[in-house]
């Protein structure tokens, strides 16, 4: 009988590490989030409160009045995107000889391209910058746009190499046979065939994009080159005394929308990671 | 004849196709990251420092003083702590998660959505979060704490405690991709092979390290070098959350680096731990995926 | 096998065309680079030259955005952007070394000793004498203060038009509550004694706040070391082997100790402090006159709060205030020396610099600290003006951040090891002060 309840308990146990990663995760976005529309006053309440008292959407306002802030959304939206339209694509074809060419130095080669993945990306910035300010980049969009595409590439072409690979050559032989040119067959059968994993890619090259700070801080000097995280940085120098709940909000702003289009793929990019196609 | 040249040119052809192919990849990666590597690994050289007009070629005197730095000593102190603490930390919480979120049936798919999302973070909005819960006065765990009539702990004043708080926050940034990766390790896995050691009587921790463990080995690996990567070079993070303090006790090498770099404007100084985060780096790397065999 | 190699390069090309449609958004600021190589440095003749400006904070811009100056001065062209002050001299160092630095820039006051000595910046002795000569009216308005900030050496090297000494301000509601002299504490010890009666009065938990992170600059610190009768070498290092090195250690223990400053001041960064005195949690701190609006808007000015000078320490008399400044500086390879005295001049004139201390930071503008409109905007600047006119700018050596570094290691060591022997720390940290000063 107690066997049977212990036995019985330790099936279930798995349940406990769930709880504890659904904790885990959402507290500290659970208790930004309701802050985000307290009062300045509320915020040191004790005990505290998780519903705010009033729904007071100000501290947004204050968010979205904010000089250049539209711009400051538009310059992390349009960053991301070139970006990762530009690294997908370049993972594409380098992903696809490296799964089905076999060439000189490939295994070589492959481990090359991850070598700058390894780098923390605060060091490169005074090389880089270097390099940036001598061909007269500094303070331009472009800066921004190749060093994230540098940084997306590795990652994305190790994981799309890695799910070509898994694709049956046989569907290309076909198509080959039925007389497909090779671009045909990679646009038509690749691309379509790897969507899950292409999608992932673009999911991870647009967080990384997204995200990216200390680029944006040493490559950009102008007001209206910044980006959400950066001016989430400069947000607590600016204000001259500590405002938790706008602060807060405009955290909640920065992350919004990619959790948003996270959202509507999550299923495939959970799929596309667990598949196996992050080696 | 005319054939057989055709079938020459075809050929070469066929030999030079890949090399396109990974071209634009590799200009975009080689041409920055790769130049800022070798840039930076020069000007390590060079005592470059933008407070002094002049420069001059020094060999391996930064590299020379920073060793008998009582700083740079702190600081890689600091590092390997927060390094090691992450990971295990981070091993073991994304080992728990990875194989519940396995067993889990219902809600199996939120939850695995759910797990991912602080991957999609930003390092200072986690960071914010985190100074938030955790600050003295407005911090969720203190006024718990002091609801439930204990003492509150000064968690961001306290060099240890603020080291934890930053491990801590580290580990709630890093720990999702590692989860989803050691699951896909555990999916993997033929799940008639659970069901023949479930009938020969195999217990649950049986399963575990002789079945489960050995199998998901290269992702273990994976995972770990994805761990220590982004715990080594932690930046984003640190910096809002303790700026490396108090008295330097979250001061890890990145934040280090950026100190000399940006505050101090010793360009080559900063170069130089570059150099040495990367040795760092490359050495974990090698030792993991020679301990976890990762041949594929 | 044709198709391959086109498809290629079409996806190459797409890359590329990507990429410089990227480029097309561009900044226009890098397009301007070309006006300012073609023109010539004199501003007599008519042709049209560009003035670019960096401001340290959006706040500084003049609220016209230069639309007067640009009526009065056809053939100069100002454009600025905001880079903030923390990155502003390292940005400034990193693109005239790519030949793309702005004309004029602004950066906190530290910074002007080492960009002088390398010869980053313009000296403008000939044409501020120029100027005193030709419009003696506008320049006499400006304080000593204005040009002694940025000098090196004796000679100025652009223009101080804000700055700010440190003051102090309390809760002199609390002060009358517990039976004291509301003008507030005289003394450094008169603070620990007074903290005490009002901790025990249950009217604040942790009386003092100050700034003691290791992210924010020890400015707070410094000011405070002033007033303790704190000195500096010739070359601007602070002394800490010295009486006021080892009170101000000891007092911070003192502080810290008995729990009259919050135990997580540690990790504070200004808007902490200020967050505490604001929100009614503590009942002094040491601050500057651009906060004092902020704090009128929770608490009453005169029945809740005073400004006062810092307190001294016990056996001095008085002291000078330290104050701090955000100076434009010019660039040495600025081509239109000219046109950015006239830029300075328009900055610096009563007019405008009025707007900018009416609503943010106090000027060197003499005729605008004693006008009406600005003693109506600031009621409490009454009480300090006299310390204001004759404070003296903070020192600060030509490896500053340096000094700092070990500046913020002392704080954070005297906030932390209570029981350190002060001779010791301050013995071990001069040391350190001396490497970098020899």
């Amino acid at each position: 009988m107690l066997a049977k309840i212990k036995w019985k308990l330790s099936e279930k146990m798995y349940i406990i590490p769930l709880i504890v990663l659904v904790i885990w995760t959402v507290t500290p976005m659970i208790w930004a989030f309701s802050a985000s529309f307290k009062t300045k006053v509320e915020v040191y309440e004790t005990p505290p409160t998780i519903i705010p008292n009033l729904m007071n959407f100000s501290n947004y306002m204050t968010v979205f009045n904010y000089d250049h802030f539209w711009r400051y959304l538009f310059n992390s939206t349009f960053l991301a995107i070139t970006s990762t339209i530009i690294a997908v694509v370049a993972s594409i074809l380098a992903g696809y000889a490296f799964a089905r060419y076999a060439f000189k130095c490939r295994h070589l080669l492959l481990m090359l391209i991850l070598i700058p993945r390894i780098l923390p990306r605060a060091s490169l910035i005074v090389p880089l910058f270097a390099g940036i300010s001598m061909v007269g980049l500094a303070d331009t969009y472009l800066s921004l746009v190749i060093t994230y595409t540098a940084t997306a590439i590795p990652m994305a072409t190790w994981i799309l190499a890695g799910f070509f690979k898994v694709i049956p050559k046989s569907l290309e032989e076909a198509a080959a046979i039925d007389g497909a040119k090779s671009w045909q067959i990679m646009w038509y059968v690749i691309v379509p065939m790897s969507l899950p994993a292409i999608l992932t890619v673009s999911i991870f090259s647009l967080r990384e994009a997204w995200n990216e700070f200390p680029f944006a801080l040493a490559f950009t000097q102008s007001q209206e080159m910044r980006t959400l995280p950066y001016q989430l940085f400069m947000l607590r120098d600016s204000m001259g005394m500590q405002d938790w709940p706008v602060v807060l909000a405009f955290t909640i702003v920065s992350i919004l929308p990619l959790l948003i289009l996270y959202l509507i793929f999550e299923k495939r990019v959970v799929n596309g990671i667990t598949s196996g196609a992050v080696k | 004849m005319d054939a057989a040249i055709n079938l020459k040119k075809q050929k070469r052809r066929k030999l030079l196709t890949p090399y396109l192919l990974i071209l634009p990849g590799f200009l975009f990666v080689f041409g920055v990251l790769g130049y800022a590597v070798l840039y930076g690994t020069l000007l390590s050289l060079f005592d470059m420092d933008l407070m002094k007009a002049e420069t001059g070629f020094v060999f391996l005197d930064n590299y020379i003083y920073l060793f008998q730095n009582a700083a740079f000593l702190n600081s890689l102190v600091r590092s390997l702590i927060f390094v090691f603490g992450s990971v295990s930390l981070g091993l073991v919480l994304s080992l728990f998660f990875a194989l519940s979120l396995y067993r889990a049936t219902r809600f199996g798919n939120f939850l695995k959505g759910l797990a991912l999302v602080p991957y999609l973070v930003s390092g200072i909005a986690t960071a914010v979060m985190f100074r938030f819960l955790f600050s003295g006065d407005v911090g969720l765990i203190n006024q718990v704490l002091i609801t439930l009539n204990l003492d509150a702990v000064n968690f961001l004043a306290h060099p240890n405690w603020a080291l934890f708080v930053a491990v801590l926050t580290n580990t709630w940034f890093i720990v999702p991709f590692a989860t989803l990766i050691l699951l896909s390790g555990i999916q993997s896995i033929d799940p008639e092979l659970f069901d023949s050691a479930t009938v020969d009587g195999a217990s649950k921790s049986k399963v575990l390290t002789k079945i489960i463990l050995p199998l998901i080995s290269p992702m273990m690996g994976i995972s770990l070098v994805w761990l220590s990567f982004a715990s080594f070079n932690m930046f984003d993070v640190i910096l809002p959350l303790t700026g490396g303090g108090p008295n330097r006790a979250t001061e890890v090498l990145a934040v280090y680096m950026y100190n000399v770099a940006f505050d101090e404007l010793k360009y080559s100084l900063g170069s130089a731990v570059m150099v040495i985060i990367l040795i760092f780096n490359v050495a974990t790397s090698a030792l993991y995926l020679k301990i976890f065999n990762t041949d594929d | 096998m044709k198709k391959k190699w086109t498809i290629v390069l079409l996806m190459t090309l797409l890359a590329v065309i990507m990429v410089a449609c990227s480029g097309g958004d561009v900044d226009t600021t890098n397009d301007n680079e070309g006006d300012n190589n073609g023109s010539d440095s004199s501003v007599t003749n008519d042709e049209e030259v560009t003035v670019q400006v960096w401001f340290g904070r959006e706040d500084f811009i003049p609220d016209d955005a230069f639309e007067t100056f640009h009526e009065e001065n056809p053939n100069i062209n100002v454009e600025y952007d905001v880079v903030p002050l923390e990155q502003a001299d390292a940005d400034f160092l990193r693109n005239k070394n790519a030949g793309n630095a702005p004309d004029i820039f602004q950066v906190f006051h530290e910074s002007t000793q080492n960009l002088a000595a390398q010869g980053a910046v313009l000296n403008m002795s000939e044409y501020y004498d120029k100027w005193a000569e030709e419009d003696p009216d506008s320049y006499n308005k400006l304080l000593d203060q204005a040009f002694d900030i940025v000098s090196y050496e004796g000679d100025p090297y652009g223009l101080a038009i804000h700055f700010g000494p440190y003051f102090h301000v309390h809760r002199n509601d609390w002060y009358e509550e517990v039976g004291l002299d509301p003008a507030g504490p005289e003394t450094w010890d008169d603070v620990i004694e007074h903290s005490r009666m009002i901790k025990d009065a249950g009217l604040s938990d942790y009386p003092y706040a100050t700034v003691g992170g290791s992210n924010a600059p020890p400015l707070w610190f410094s000011s405070m070391f002033v007033s303790m009768g704190g000195e500096y070498t010739d070359s601007n290092a602070p002394i800490i082997d010295s009486e006021a090195g080892r009170y101000i250690f000891e007092w911070h223990q003192t502080m810290m100790k008995e729990e009259l400053m919050n135990p997580e001041t540690i990790a504070w960064e200004s808007g902490e402090m200020r967050g505490g005195f604001i929100s009614g949690n503590v009942a002094y701190m040491p601050e500057a006159l651009n906060i004092y609006p902020i704090i009128q808007e929770e608490l009453n000015y005169e029945e809740q709060w005073l400004p006062t000078y810092q307190p001294v320490r016990s056996g001095m008399n008085d002291y000078t205030p330290a104050s701090f400044s955000w100076p434009m500086l010019v660039n040495s390879d600025t081509e239109h020396p000219e046109a950015v005295t006239e830029v300075l001049k328009y900055l610096s004139s009563e007019d405008i610099s009025k707007q900018v201390a009416l609503r943010y930071q106090p000027t060197t503008n003499e005729a605008v600290l004693l006008s009406d409109e600005f003693a109506e905007a600031h009621p409490w600047f009454e009480r300090v003006k006299e310390g204001f006119l004759n404070s003296e700018i903070l020192p600060s050596h030509v490896r500053q951040p340096e000094i700092y570094t070990i500046l913020n290691d002392f704080k954070q060591e005297a906030l932390t090891d209570l029981e350190a022997d002060p001779e010791e720390v301050t013995k071990r940290y001069q040391e350190l002060i001396d490497e970098i000063d020899e």
